[in-house]
């Protein structure tokens, strides 16, 4: 991959990052907020992953381990939550 | 039955044990009735025809028919089970409304109850024939507070108050046990339950002086045996 | 020494000390597991007679605690895996035709770090055991309720064992998928090695939950955090953490039995496996459901009543694998032509036993039955049929299936039946009346109730009865190790690939290697006379490849170094201030060691070892990936449980917290914001060095991780300037459940950080000598997927404790 390409990522990574900072002033709703914030982490580290540490060029049976591990922390935290009743009337 | 819970656990248990005892006696008698059958008898048991050997990898055998079979009837047993769970399970956790409210802390080791009036006791007296609702409660470590002949338990958890509720059915004395290891106190972390006529628990109930602690507090490291 | 592919003679103490051959620390996890077998089944009948009869006084409430805890520990830990795992070690490469597992010298690393965290245990037990049973429930394991060192020597002692797990699944995984004879497709593999497998997979992500766990614990203890004390996070998080990893665990145990089983009945059935497809569908669809069922383990904590159903159903429908396993099992012996040899009459046992342990658990599975069973006998009638009736009992028969390939020779027949007949006897005998004391509650030291003494007293003889057989085992394979009949190289006329060699294999294995054809014919190499020990003169490695090393000390001196790091951290914090001598002596065993240790590591990268890798061998579906890089990206997929674990309970506390601290109050925006930059910006530079590197030109690599190397310099100062603001400010380690989390959290992450560093230095310090460049540009990428990972996990941490 091109020196151009890693130089585009790292901009949209830093953009992103200042866009985090910049929705945190802004008088939103708290899920909303929520929302775009981690959306925005979550897309940051897709990018990390898929261009910087190369996953894209990986055979689809790397992500997929990594896949299934992001899926058994996502059950353990989604049911570990709800048993107390954190995500109550989310 | 000595009270609701009682009942509604051993209606349930019966159901999984008859269920339970049937496929396991059908399925270990088959099991060893084909062991017997087709045990190795020399000459009189043909060699089969795909028997494995080195240098071949055998060919896959066995129909997707069997499966669908035994997957079939163990599902119709399960679903079967599972809606007495569910029907059970609604029962435990949906008290009607009470007529007492008792609230037990657990403690290292022992239980300590307290009534609507603040009295105080180490033992749990309780009316017969009317809804009790506990809330269970812990000072320190995890605990499980059981009623044994009840066979309904809770966990008794710092930072959490629990619920359970029974009717008990017979005048008596009953078990209180604590079901989760707790420390080295664990095993004589017991008291009673003592179950009332309503006219006689009204009786107790009205001579106790709020705020009161009836029966010895309980010591550091519960009643040894 | 790692030059010479001469491995020293079985008689050479320094063959089993620096050995890295499969077969060898094969043997060496067989030899050590009975050991903790036979440790554990001691204490096991200490127990028993404790219980015989009621009101009994021989064991103290304190002995007995500490016994059932080091039992239970031992017995799910130190005995089933590693007892498995020595079949796994010496039968899995000869079953799918390799040389060699991926990576040897991680391999005899894994054993010593178990045999290690073993020795931390055995000296736990000896200074204070620790006696909160298996489970170690919170809180009563914090320091407050639990004020002893042997619980931190156990948490020291179970990190060790993690790491071994951690690092022999990643070897598996590897080896497993990339290495298997040319032609063989995955479902050609033997059932074994398909069972070791998924289990090797669940373990990946099952055991950094555990990971995450017990560092919290130790954390606890060491440090006065407080996430199993404060009600915020306390028993619950404990308990969904713990059995995130433990319900994984225990088909972590049972697993490599019912693969063996799945061995064993063609062989002795003299039929193919009845629908070995959907036996191997079953076990898959069994393991990936295993990480929902962890609640089943909770039913009685008063959690929400929609997540007991979602639970009990999740339950209930794990079974359902399980009875399509046990049925094709049962159907396989129709029309067969079945030999009652001792293995198959293990096997056979083994399977009515667990009949009998999983419609046992179908009850405790019923979340209304749970609300009496829960902490009952039945409960340890239930596990102890699937665990040591379905698993142990499996095994053994393994024991005796493989024991003529790996000894040579045979052993007795009619001695091994008696001791089945009896194993059998006692085992029924020992575990059936407990499902008839369904009201006694467990782990309690006696009882009064009369209505359960004469089940008691019968567990107590079926104990002794099963206990006592066991001895004839050892006194079976003892004797017959050296006097029994020469066994040939296949006695059971059996087809998977182990049987294709000498008894036992020659170090290399396979004179040539073995190749599966379309038709489902195997090309077998041709026998060689030469048993282990030696390498014939005529043997050359497949395609003029390098001979494959054997030996290296790094594995033993990098466990023993990391046994006292930890054993000295770990001992450190409980001393009492007052005897400060000891604590400089603790601290001191732990900075040399830890220094050492960085030596030690330095040495194995450097050590000049071979393991060819072979490129005709089957890979798929990771046939286009280098085992090295496979192996980091499979490590890193326990990575991420590690830290979801982490995030996860920081979740879990911050939920039951009432008043969370406004945003830039605490935790100041601009902190995070600045290291953010930082962090991101070292991802590119880290990325950069790649695209260097592979251009072999040495002074951009330079300069590239050495600005790597600065940022994350620049980002500890950072973090480090900011905790102590926040010290200063009163906030500490343990002032509330909030700085506990982000202490720790962030902690974790930055001591990935710190680990990238000391990468990054001995790396710069390669490239400057003109070492990984060009084609040998791996190293520079490996280092980049895992500092990218740091980034990526701090892409996360950043809006949660800052942001939100
Ligand atoms: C047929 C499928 C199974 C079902 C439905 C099932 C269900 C359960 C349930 C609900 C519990 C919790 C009981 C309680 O503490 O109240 C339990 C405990 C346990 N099960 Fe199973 N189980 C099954 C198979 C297995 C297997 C295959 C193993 C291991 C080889 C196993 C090992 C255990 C262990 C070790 C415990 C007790 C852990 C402890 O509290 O110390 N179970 N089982
Ligand atoms: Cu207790
Ligand atoms: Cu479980």
């Amino acid at each position: 991959m091109s020196i151009k390409v890693y130089s585009s990522i790292f901009a949209v990574l830093i953009g992103s990052t200042a866009f985090e900072l910049a929705i945190i002033g802004q008088p939103l709703a708290r899920n909303v907020l929520v929302t775009s914030v981690m959306g925005l982490a979550g897309i940051k580290a897709l990018l990390v992953a898929l261009f910087f540490q190369h996953l894209k060029d990986e055979p689809r049976s790397v992500s997929s381990l990594l896949l299934l591990g992001l899926v058994a922390a996502f059950i353990l935290l989604t049911l570990s939550l709800l048993s107390i009743g954190a995500l109550h009337g989310v | 039955m000595v009270s609701n819970t009682s009942e509604i656990f051993i209606g349930l248990f019966n159901q999984f044990w008859f269920l339970g005892v049937l496929v396991s006696i059908v399925v270990l008698g088959l099991m060893t009735y084909l062991m017997l059958r087709f045990r190795d008898q020399g000459a009189k048991t043909p060699d089969p025809e795909d028997a494995p050997m080195l240098g071949k990898i055998p060919e896959d055998r066995g129909k997707i028919k069997t499966v669908a079979i035994s997957l079939t009837l163990s599902s119709l047993i399960l679903a079967l089970l599972l809606g007495g769970t569910f029907g059970a399970i609604d029962a435990i956790n949906n008290p009607p409304q009470g007529t007492l409210n008792v609230e037990v802390t657990g403690f290292q080791w022992g239980w300590k109850f307290k009534y609507p009036n603040n009295y105080q006791d180490t033992v749990m007296t309780v009316p017969k024939d009317e809804v009790v609702i506990v809330k269970i409660h812990s000072d320190d470590v995890f605990h499980s507070f059981g009623i044994l002949e009840f066979k309904i338990k809770k966990d008794a958890l710092n930072g959490r108050v629990n619920t359970i509720w029974f009717v008990a059915r017979d005048a008596g004395e009953y078990n209180i046990v604590c079901y989760e290891f707790c420390g080295l106190g664990h095993t004589f972390m017991r008291t009673k339950l003592i179950v009332m006529e309503p006219n006689e628990f009204q009786d107790w109930y009205s001579k106790l002086k709020p705020g009161e602690i009836q029966h010895a507090p309980v010591q550091q490291g519960g009643q040894q045996p | 020494m790692s030059e010479d592919h001469q491995i020293p003679p079985t008689s050479s103490i320094s063959r089993w000390l620096f050995t890295t051959n499969h077969k060898d620390v094969g043997i060496l996890y067989l030899v050590t597991s009975l050991y903790f077998l036979f440790l554990s089944g001691t204490l096991a009948l200490l127990l028993r007679t404790q219980l015989a009869v009621p009101n009994n006084t021989f064991l103290s409430s304190a002995a007995y605690n500490q016994a059932f805890t080091t039992h239970g520990l031992i017995m799910v830990l130190w005995f089933l895996s590693p007892f498995a795992f020595s079949f796994a070690n010496y039968i899995v490469p000869l079953q799918i035709g390799a040389r060699d597992l991926a990576f040897p010298r991680i391999n005899a690393l894994s054993y010593w770090l178990y045999l290690f965290s073993g020795i931390m245990l055995l000296v736990s037990f000896f200074v204070g055991p620790a006696d909160g049973g298996w489970t170690v429930y919170a809180p009563l394991n914090t320091a407050r309720y639990s004020p002893n060192i042997g619980l931190n020597l156990t948490a020291g002692a179970l990190v060790l064992f993690i790491v071994s797990i951690t690092i022999s699944s990643v070897n598996f995984i590897t080896t497993i998928l990339k290495m298997r004879a040319p032609g063989m497709k995955l479902m050609q593999m033997p059932m074994f090695t398909w069972s070791i497998l998924i289990t090797v997979f669940m373990m990946l992500y099952a055991f950094p939950s555990f990971l995450a766990g017990v560092s919290m614990l130790m954390v606890d203890r060491t440090l006065g955090t407080m996430y199993f004390s404060a009600p915020e996070g306390g028993s619950l998080l404990w308990d969904h953490v713990f059995w995130f990893f433990g319900h994984p665990e225990v088909y972590i145990v049972l697993f490599p039995a019912i693969g063996a089983v799945g061995d064993m009945i063609p062989s002795f059935t003299r039929r193919p496996l009845y629908g070995r497809k959907y036996i191997i569908l079953g076990l898959i669809i069994a393991a990936v459901v295993s990480f929902m069922v962890w609640g089943h383990h909770m039913f009685v904590t008063g959690y929400d009543p929609l997540v007991a159903k979602i639970f009990t159903l999740t339950t209930i429908a794990v079974s359902l694998p399980f009875d399509v396993i046990v049925v094709a099992f049962i159907e396989s012996l129709v029309r067969a032509k079945i030999k009652l040899k001792t293995p198959a009459l293990f096997a056979l046992g083994s399977i009515m036993l667990f009949i009998i342990g999983g419609v046992t658990g179908v009850f405790l599975g019923s979340v209304a039955i749970d609300h009496h069973l829960r902490g009952t006998y039945w409960v340890v009638a239930h596990f102890h049929y699937v665990m040591v009736g379905g698993g142990a009992v499996a095994l053994i028969g393994a024991l005796y299936y493989w024991f003529p390939k790996i000894t040579g020779r045979m052993y007795k027949e009619s001695l091994g039946k008696l001791h089945f007949a009896l194993s059998f006897i006692g085992f029924n005998l020992l575990y059936f009346p407990m499902f008839i004391n369904y009201d006694m509650p467990r782990r309690v030291v006696t009882y009064a109730e009369q209505a359960w003494a004469f089940n008691n007293f019968l567990a107590t003889i079926g104990a002794f009865v099963f206990g006592l057989a066991q001895l004839l085992l050892l006194y079976n394979l003892f004797t017959s190790m050296r006097s029994g009949a020469p066994a040939g190289s296949n006695p059971w006329n059996a087809f998977t690939l182990e049987w294709a060699t000498t008894s036992p294999p020659p170090d290399y294995n396979f004179e040539e290697t073995p190749r599966v054809n379309s038709d489902g014919t195997v090309s077998l190499p041709k026998l060689t006379s030469f048993a282990n020990g030696g390498t014939p003169s005529g043997y050359s490695a497949p395609h003029g490849l390098p001979h494959q090393s054997h030996l290296s000390p790094f594995p033993i001196i990098l466990s023993a170094l990391a046994f006292f790091a930890l054993f000295g951290i770990v001992s450190l914090t409980f001393i009492p201030s007052a005897s400060f001598s000891a604590g400089i002596v603790y601290l001191w065993i732990f900075f040399a060691a830890l220094i050492m240790g960085g030596f030690a590591i330095y040495g194995f990268a450097r050590e000049k070892f071979v393991a060819p890798e072979d490129e005709t061998l089957e890979g798929w579906p990771f046939k286009n990936i280098g085992r090295m890089k496979m192996g980091i990206w499979t490590f890193m997929a326990s990575e991420v449980i590690f830290f979801g674990v982490f995030i996860g309970a920081f979740l879990f506390i911050r939920a039951g917290t009432a008043e969370w601290p406004a945003i830039d109050t605490i935790f100041k925006i601009q902190h995070g914001a600045i290291n953010t930059f930082i962090l991101l910006t070292s991802s590119f530079t880290a990325v950069m060095a790649v695209v260097f590197s592979k251009k072999s030109s040495k002074g951009g690599v330079a300069a590239s991780l050495a600005l790597t190397l600065f940022l994350a310099l620049w980002f500890l100062y950072n973090k480090a300037t900011e905790w102590q603001e926040l010290f200063h400010e009163g906030f500490t380690l343990s002032a509330s459940p909030i700085s506990s989390t982000y202490y720790i959290t962030t902690g974790a992450h930055g001591a990935h950080v710190l680990g990238g560093i000391v990468a990054l230095a001995v790396i710069i310090g390669g490239v400057l000598k003109g070492r990984y460049l060009g084609h040998d540009h791996g190293t520079v990428e490996y280092f980049g997927i895992y500092w990218h990972f740091v980034d990526i996990v701090w892409i996360f941490l950043f809006p949660l404790f800052y942001l939100l």
